[in-house]
């Protein structure tokens, strides 16, 4: 037979106590009942009679702490999901006892029909004040800054686990809303190295350095304080909500009992809780209140953790240990060269396409394109030699002609002369004689001095 | 003991001792299980792309002939995508693949701190743009459907709007257009009517860089605190011991706490821009110097919602026919929450036929 893992081992314990402690929830329950039958019993809130849960949630505390044990070194999630039904059946055990105090209480209104609604206001009052305590304490405190400046100091002595209770929002807020937002706890070892090192310098304000560390703690200081005044707003806020949520549950159930629909059992019971419970707080974390002093607690945290960063970095810098800020700074270069990266990676990709598709052109008729461009352009020049060669051609009969017809001009050689030379020949000639050389001359150079002295010579002739 | 009684004190303490043995017994089950039996992501798939922690995945085809346009499906960065393909008999993969259709998935990977400066113009415009691009050389193909789901959804609709050349259909699933509705928890919180009173994402982000995902599941639980926090842990009691019962069970948990860090940039952009200021729908949104007009997805678009999603209310996701350019618009709604849409067995049964049906349609 394979050995028992630890945790059957320490189940079969649990259960063994837990069916002792069961004999002494009934027993409690006997003795309930005979207090309740008395004509003499009116419990109050301060007063409760003996309450049979009471023992039983006790014990069962205790035994989840003592055998829970058993899950270290399993897969953490199941771990987990161990601990939180464990947890879950704790609370709903501590439910199970507050109801039944309530009850107690309002039961001998019930039963005579008188003011039970009274007796369960004062259930809730004694449950607010228990739940408000805490925040009340925080809000006395804060008219004394100096108490207010040592409990800080005394936080920051945990200095490095702080870390854990401020910077996960989780957490913080998990504590607002369970009312135990206990300080961290003190790391010794990490306190001593502070102490021995910089924790002097805390104390010596005129030093430079000291100045900008003081400077940073009072910052931090007052953001502190801001957190804790939000934290205490919320935890009130929270703590009415729970009397409400307990209030309207224990209606319901008068409601229902009324009706002779009597829960019949705890998890019937501890269905109602859930989804009455949920209605009530469902709908108040939806009011303006609730949001605004959940973002207040929110954001008073998130900003004394700047603080707190600023002032950590003082430390971290001071023992040669990279800075948040320094890391960010990193992470950010990093980011810009990623980005750098992508953008060569696409110019690549896209140099890598136009590559491609001029290879693909070559095999596309591209290159039938280029041969018949080719053959056009040999075609072409052919023409243009052609051309070339028949205006030569023309040139040259052109050339032959203006010959000829200046051999049978009256001027002898009458391209060879100049404008001067030429004027004074006109002296002799006749008009016909005058009017071929003008026509000789419009066809050829066109001179203008030349064409305006024989115009003049021919309207003097006329 | 009394005329009217809340309850017989007798048989609920009878049955709160059982119920406490019930759950010792039960854990007893729960010590035994191990990670091994609580695979999850079971579909074949095979690594196509790379991009530093993200990963482009195909879905192995199980038909012969899968349908040619593939779908590349883009989900949120808030969970871990394996919710569409959580196990064999909840798998919407799974049922696409067996309806024929050729299935992609990006998958986001944990942020990590060195992330931080992450934009949501990297988010789109780089990683999606670029696995577009990937598919559809693999597929020789201008465009390829799109299925966004949920903040993947609304990438989808940004992408769709800047690069409406590369999609051929656009499938959105439960997710938010319409950001200013005060009807859902998380928009409330998120500040969708006080603004930065209710969160300031910029000293967030001063604050922590990355957004931990422990603190964006803290927000999840505290929408329904009792049932998500104590009242499952207490039903689950009553199927502990059914071995496959916990196993899904015990799924889903990890599937819910195994919540990415946000890169801190990308996250206070959504916050700023889609929660606080309602850009998307304004046409103010902009990405890599582009703005983002819903008006120009004119491809056909398939919205599909939950009808009780406490998470994207139904009405922000109704919105989109009034803003979009499409004249091919279709919507579609299943009477679960924002989770059942993955896991509900019925969902699970008309769901996809829904999807794949459209898209051989289209």
């Amino acid at each position: 037979m394979a050995d028992k893992n630890p945790w059957t081992d320490g189940a079969e314990t649990m259960m063994k106590s837990w069916t002792d402690a069961q004999k002494l929830m009934w027993e409690g329950w006997a003795d309930m009942a005979r207090v309740s039958a008395s004509p003499k019993a009116n419990g109050s809130a301060s007063n409760p009679a003996a309450n049979p849960f009471a023992g039983a949630v006790q014990e069962w505390q205790r035994l989840t702490e003592a055998n829970m044990k058993a899950w270290q070194g399993q897969s953490p999630m199941t771990g987990n999901v161990a601990q939180q039904m464990m947890a879950s059946q704790g609370m709903m055990m501590q439910l199970l006892e507050q109801t039944t105090k309530a009850w107690q209480m309002m039961m001998p209104h019930l039963n005579s029909g008188g003011d039970w609604q009274s007796s369960l206001k004062e259930v809730g009052e004694t449950f607010q004040k228990q739940m408000m305590e805490a925040p009340l304490t925080f809000m006395q405190t804060t008219k004394d800054s100096g108490e207010l400046w040592s409990l800080y100091l005394k936080e920051w002595q945990k200095f490095m686990p702080m870390m854990g209770s401020m910077g996960d929002g989780a957490n913080v807020m998990s504590m607002g809303m369970t009312g135990n937002a206990p300080m961290t706890q003190m790391v010794d070892r990490i306190w001593s190295a502070y102490e021995s090192t910089l924790g002097r310098a805390v104390n010596a304000p005129t030093l430079g350095y000291s100045r900008e560390l003081n400077a940073k703690m009072l910052n931090a200081f007052d953001a502190w304080v801001d957190v804790r005044r939000a934290e205490a707003d919320y935890q009130m806020l929270t703590a009415q909500l729970w009397v409400k949520a307990f209030d309207t549950v224990m209606k319901k159930l008068v409601e229902r009992a009324q009706q002779g629909d009597m829960v019949s059992s705890a998890k019937d019971l501890i269905n109602t809780w859930v989804s009455t419970a949920d209605d009530v707080f469902v709908a108040e974390f939806g009011t303006q209140d609730y949001i605004e002093a959940q973002g207040e607690y929110l954001n008073a945290t998130m900003a004394y953790k700047v603080r707190e960063n600023a002032l950590r970095e003082v430390f971290y810098e001071a023992q040669g240990i990279p800075t948040r800020r320094e890391l960010d700074e990193t992470h950010e270069t990093i980011h810009g060269l990623r980005r750098e990266l992508r953008a060569l990676k696409g110019i690549k990709k896209e140099f890598a396409a136009f590559k491609d598709e001029l290879k693909e052109g070559q095999g596309s008729g591209l290159e039938d394109e280029l041969e018949t461009l080719k053959a056009e352009l040999s075609d072409l020049r052919k023409d243009l030699d052609d051309a070339q060669k028949a205006l030569k051609n023309t040139e040259k009969v052109s050339a032959d002609g203006v010959r000829a017809l200046e051999s049978n001009l009256p001027i002898k050689k009458y391209g060879d002369l100049t404008i001067g030379d030429i004027t004074k020949k006109l002296e002799k000639l006749s008009g016909y004689e005058l009017e071929q050389i003008r026509a000789f001359e419009l066809l050829h150079k066109n001179r203008k001095t030349l064409m305006q002295e024989l115009d003049r010579k021919l309207q003097e002739g006329a | 003991m009394s005329d009217v009684a809340l309850f017989n004190p007798v048989e609920v303490s009878r049955d709160l001792v059982n119920l406490n043995k019930d759950l010792l017994n039960g854990l007893d089950n729960l010590y035994n299980l191990s990670e091994d039996d609580l695979e999850f992501g079971l579909t074949p798939k095979e690594e196509i792309a790379r991009e530093e922690n993200i990963v482009l995945y195909r879905y192995t085809p199980v038909v012969k002939n899968p349908h040619p346009v593939p779908l590349l499906i883009n989900y949120a960065l808030v969970n871990r995508p394996y919710m569409v393909d959580l196990q064999p008999d909840r798998s919407l993969v799974k049922s696409l693949l067996e309806l024929g259709i050729d299935v992609y998935i990006i998958d986001w990977g944990y942020p990590r701190k060195v992330d931080r400066y992450r934009t949501l113009d990297d988010y789109i415009n780089y990683y999606i743009d670029t696995f577009v691009d990937t598919i559809r050389e693999r597929h020789d193909l201008e465009k390829i459907n799109v299925l966004g789901i949920c903040q993947g959804g609304v990438f989808s609709l940004c992408y769709s709007a800047l690069h409406g050349d590369k999609v051929k259909n656009l499938i959105t699933m439960v997710a938010p257009v319409d950001f200013s509705t005060d009807e859902g928890l998380l928009n409330r919180w998120a500040g969708c009517t006080v603004g930065t009173q209710a969160m300031d994402p910029d000293l967030m982000v001063e604050a922590m860089g990355n957004i931990g995902g422990d603190f964006m599941n803290y927000g999840y639980l505290m929408l329904r605190p009792f049932a998500l926090g104590m009242g499952k842990y207490i039903n689950l009691i009553d199927t502990m011991n059914d071995e496959r019962k916990l196993e899904n069970f015990m799924r889903m948990e990890r599937w819910i706490f195994d919540s990415p860090d946000q890169a801190g940039e990308a996250w206070r952009q959504f916050m700023k821009d889609f929660y606080q200021d309602n850009k998307l729908i304004k046409g103010e949104i902009e990405l890599g110097g582009q703005r983002v007009d819903l008006g120009k997805i004119d491809m056909p678009v398939l919205n599909v919602y939950a009808e009780l999603d406490h998470l994207v209310p139904p009405v922000s996701s109704q919105a989109l026919s009034k803003y979009i350019g499409s004249d091919d618009f279709t919507e579609k709604s299943f009477p679960v929450g924002h989770i059942g849409m993955y896991v509900s067995g019925k969902v699970q049964k008309t769901l996809p036929p829904t999807i794949a049906e459209w898209l051989k349609e289209h």
